[in-house]
């Protein structure tokens, strides 16, 4: 038996393919030579190889359509979060991922650097305004210390002019109340009253 | 930082309101300026009116233009605050009283007068006059020397006599 020959039939003995007297006729074989069992245990080692290959493959590949719509309606029936794998298993080995950046959620107070860098571009537009802020304040009260109390508020006229006497009393003197003219037709009030003591009456008390 | 920002803006509009609080009370409460004309009339000798009443058309008015001479023997200048007296001495012994009561809506003064010797209400126990700023008004009619005492009143700024 040539070395060819004795390879193709420890294949098909490996592959079981012989008849049941060649099996035992080439375990008796086997059993009497080394080089023969080494070479039937190289082709169980290829083929355990072979089959994790295979199985590796096999994960590649994409669910099929029915395999899909039964985890769908699992995670229905169960009630699961869209956010957590529909295949729990990895789809791909973890070496092949891309790099993924992380974006940072928007928690109130976590401040990340790219909040920061966006504060730091917001800060000139905000001084802006507080300076705006500022200038109107400052107009405002510019305006109300230094212009308003020269004008009349708007509705009220300028005052009339002149003078005018509200009420008087002259006690025991006699006086008299007139007035004089002025510029552009004004009023102006005059009180004349006498420093003279009246004479009083001793008798009735009165002037 | 954002704290620090909103505090800042707090105390720009925190001054500027205080300013603007200040103007108008400053405008309420600040003294308000006046003047005094203390003026003796007579009817004797030469016609001179005192220069310094040139600015007073009113004393060219009947009844003061009856008297010969004008002449301004003072006129002290005063600042008068809402509801404190201010007292002012004539020539005769008498003392003149001012209180300025209020500032009306419409920009005049309202104040009292009232002219007696110390501690006695011999002449003019009470007057109450309404002015508008720079306009006079007129007390007269006191015996003194040969002749008459005319007081004048000028409470604010001057805009026209």
């Amino acid at each position: 038996m040539t070395g060819v020959r004795h390879e193709d039939r420890l294949q098909k003995y490996f592959d079981g393919e012989l008849s049941a007297e060649e099996r035992e006729a080439m375990r008796l074989e086997l059993e009497a030579s080394g080089d023969l069992a080494a070479k039937l245990r190289g082709l169980e080692h290829l083929q355990k190889l072979v089959r994790e290959h295979a199985t590796a493959e096999l994960e590649v590949e994409a669910p099929s359509n029915d395999e899909m719509w039964a985890a769908i309606q699992g995670k229905i029936d169960q009630g699961i979060a869209d956010d957590e794998p529909m295949f729990p298993q990895p789809v791909r080995p973890e070496q092949t991922r891309p790099a993924l950046q992380v974006i940072p959620g928007g928690k109130p107070g976590d401040k990340s650097a790219t909040d920061k860098r966006v504060e730091e571009k917001r800060r000139p537009r905000t001084m802006v305004w507080l300076g705006v802020a500022g200038t109107i304040a400052a107009a405002a009260a510019a305006l109300l210390l230094f212009v308003l109390p020269n004008i009349n508020p708007p509705g009220i006229d300028a005052p009339p002019g002149g003078s005018e006497v509200e009420e008087v009393d002259f006690g025991y003197s006699t006086g008299a109340i007139f007035s004089v003219e002025g510029q552009e037709g004004a009023r102006y009030a005059v009180v004349w009253i006498s420093d003279e003591k009246p004479l009083i009456d001793e008798a009735e008390g009165t002037p | 930082v954002s704290a620090l920002r909103t505090a800042l803006v707090v105390v720009v509009f925190a001054v500027g309101s205080m300013l603007a609080v200040t103007a108008h009370a400053q405008r309420e409460r600040g003294p308000v300026p006046a003047e005094v004309l203390i003026v003796l009339a007579t009817t004797n000798g030469e016609r001179n009116i005192d220069r310094r009443l040139a600015d007073v058309p009113a004393l060219r008015q009947p009844p003061f233009n009856t008297y010969r001479s004008l002449t301004l023997l003072d006129s002290p200048e005063i600042e008068l605050r809402i509801g404190r007296a201010h007292e002012v001495p004539l020539p005769n012994g008498r003392r003149i009283r001012i209180v300025l009561r209020e500032i009306t809506s419409d920009g005049r003064y309202r104040f009292q007068v009232s002219i007696n010797r110390p501690g006695e209400q011999d002449y003019l126990p009470e007057l109450s006059v309404v002015a508008s700023p720079g306009d006079p008004f007129f007390i007269a009619g006191q015996s003194f020397r040969d002749g008459t005492l005319v007081i004048g009143f000028r409470l604010g700024p001057r805009s026209r006599t």
